[in-house]
């Protein structure tokens, strides 16, 4: 070996210096297939908890609706049914009413089953100017979309509303 | 020089992107929250302009036409029966109702809910408000033409 003559040594090195950046370019690959494998996930169940959120939102204001229109209709039910006096009382009458007002708006929302609803109350808040207080229970059933997937129960919500009955409440004249 | 500044622009994503997303979900959460509360202070108001609809001037309705009756209108307490009406959640400071009558047969009530935030990260709290407005109403017949 002369001096100033390169060596074949440093040949090799150089060639696998070289060689490293092939070795690094496969490892890149890797690398990114990895970076994806972990965070694609973390993405994937952020967007589907996006979602359950908004249809969680939804599903509250839903039941809310409900449970507010049934009350309403429940203090403006006659106070006696005149129409049919072998039917249901008046109590009775106003509970049907708030019934079929809550069942018909909540089948708006297809993702909400109904667990309970009921405005319970002594006959004085059944009487004219008396107060109603009306609660309902609905599941949301998150097991019917594919947000199950992030979201794997089906959590039970429930809300509350109070309406005061007029103080001149009149009956349907027969 | 080369190796000292590798990995700093996954380091400024990592934390960019950590800051994006926590903004997400502040912004999805709080919306989410408000949007509940305003269909809430909604139904609330419509609840309140009905109860407050109900009450009527009865002595007016049944005035003698010789005496300028019968007058379709509401009664003095109408204001008050309004802002009876119950609110869930919150305090009397942050949810409140405020009724008035701005015609003799009209009420209108306004609930607002200073709403706290689940995530405060731009702001702890926010307002909603709705407004509704009911016209006197007496059972299942109307006495007189409402003008």
């Amino acid at each position: 070996m002369t001096r100033g003559s390169p060596s074949p040594l440093a040949g090799e090195v150089a060639r696998s210096r070289a060689g490293g950046g092939v070795c690094s370019g496969r490892w890149s690959s890797g690398q990114a297939l990895v970076e994806t494998a972990v965070t694609l996930p973390i993405l994937i169940a952020l967007f589907f908890g996006f979602l359950g959120a908004g249809v969680a939102a939804q599903g509250f204001v839903d039941l809310n609706t409900a449970v507010y229109l049934a009350a309403a209709s429940n203090v403006t039910a006659p106070a006696a049914n005149l129409t049919n006096p072998s039917g249901p009382s008046g109590e009775a009458l106003a509970q049907q009413y708030a019934n079929d007002t809550f069942d018909h708006t909540l089948a708006h929302d297809s993702l909400l089953r109904k667990i309970s609803f009921g405005c319970p109350g002594t006959l004085a808040d059944y009487a004219a100017g008396g107060t109603i207080t009306c609660s309902g229970t609905a599941v949301l059933e998150f097991s019917k979309t594919p947000l199950s997937i992030a979201i794997p129960f089906d959590p039970t919500i429930s809300a509350q509303a109070r309406a005061t009955r007029s103080a001149y409440r009149s009956v349907p004249v027969p | 020089m080369r190796r000292s500044q590798s990995g700093q622009t996954l380091i400024m994503f990592a934390i960019t992107m950590t800051f994006v997303f926590m903004a997400l979900i502040a912004l999805v959460a709080d919306a989410d929250t408000l949007m509940v509360r305003y269909n809430q202070v909604d139904a609330e108001a419509l609840l309140a302009a009905q109860t407050g609809a109900t009450d009527v001037d009865t002595n007016a309705l049944y005035r003698l036409p010789s005496q300028g009756g019968p007058q379709y209108q509401l009664a003095a307490t109408a204001k008050r029966t309004c802002e009876s009406v119950h609110l869930n959640g919150g305090t009397p400071l942050t949810h409140r109702v405020i009724c008035n009558r701005p015609t003799a047969n009209t009420v209108t009530a306004t609930v607002s809910w200073n709403v706290s935030l689940p995530i405060p990260l731009f702001m702890t709290t926010a307002t909603v408000s709705a407004t509704r407005t009911g016209q006197a109403v007496f059972g299942g017949q109307q006495a007189v033409t409402v003008p």
